[in-house]
């Protein structure tokens, strides 16, 4: 490639990385996160929109659970180093627990 | 319940705060320690699930069993890739006889009589680690990926000492079962 074809595909590469950057979807298709960490949720409370996706990460030592009382949220264990993921399709204001640790708690308002 | 086996098994602990006045733990040591005291509150909460009279004691030594051996996994894991070698010590070894006493004494109970008594050990068991957390192990950890394991597992602690006080509460007033 001679000076002249270079300049052209390094133009038409920087455009096509421009234009990447400013149509990369970012909100509000990014999830929302919830670290669990120091035995506890935060944030302690999140608001989202009905089918937003909430990622909840375990960043402790030890197996947490995400679960309210009509378990429409129930995680399971969510091991040490772990992502637990769900998109809540019905609005509402769910108040979750770790069922291990009940003293841990979260509300999620959807809506 | 005989409070001479609850000293017994908490005092080498205790014990720990006072080796940092003679001779600061090294960091294998400090290993041994974290080690051997998760392993003693297995054996114990894995005794109590098959012999705990309430539900809810059950559920805790489960609880127990689960947490302690997943930090005593994070541990190992981390001793393996500092290449540190656990060293026993006088702390850790009179751990293992705490703990292997408190067993001897919980297996000659049974009924509520053992779940006061196997609630009550974890109530002292657990402050214990958490002095020993605070005023040896943590100041005295040279390693920061140590240090920050040993900061990192203090919360859990405090929720174990939590909830072992709200259920010796609840036994005593009738309402553990």
């Amino acid at each position: 490639m001679n000076d002249r074809g270079r300049r052209r595909f390094l133009t038409k590469a920087g455009g096509a990385l421009l234009a990447g950057a400013v149509c990369a979807p970012t909100w509000p298709d990014s999830p929302h996160r919830v670290t669990i960490e120091k035995m506890a949720f935060s944030p302690p409370v999140l608001e989202i929109s009905r089918g937003q996706r909430v990622e909840w990460h375990n960043a402790d030592l030890v197996p947490h659970t995400v679960t309210d009382t009509a378990r429409q949220l129930d995680s399971g264990p969510i091991e040490p180093g772990a992502t637990w993921a769900h998109a809540p399709e019905e609005a509402g204001e769910y108040s979750y627990v770790c069922t291990f640790h009940p003293t841990m708690k979260g509300v999620l308002k959807v809506r | 319940m005989n409070r001479f086996y609850i000293v017994c098994s908490v005092a080498a602990l205790a014990a720990a705060s006072s080796f940092a006045e003679a001779a600061a733990p090294t960091d294998p040591q400090i290993a041994a320690i974290v080690v051997t005291a998760n392993q003693v509150d297995i054996d114990a909460g894995t005794f109590a699930k098959s012999r705990a009279h309430s539900e809810k004691v059950r559920e805790f030594a489960q609880l127990m069993v689960t947490d302690h051996s997943a930090v005593n996994k994070s541990a190992t894991e981390l001793a393996r890739k500092l290449n540190v070698t656990p060293e026993p010590n006088a702390t850790s070894k009179g751990l293992k006889e705490g703990g292997e006493k408190n067993l001897a004494s919980l297996s000659k109970l049974s009924g509520p009589q053992f779940d006061i008594a196997y609630v009550t050990h974890e109530v002292d068991y657990h402050e214990t680690v958490l002095e020993a957390l605070d005023q040896t192990l943590i100041p005295g950890a040279t390693n920061p990926e140590l240090k920050a394991l040993l900061v990192k597992v203090r919360p859990a602690f405090v929720a174990h000492l939590e909830h072992a006080r709200a259920l010796k509460n609840e036994i005593a007033k009738g309402k553990g079962t």
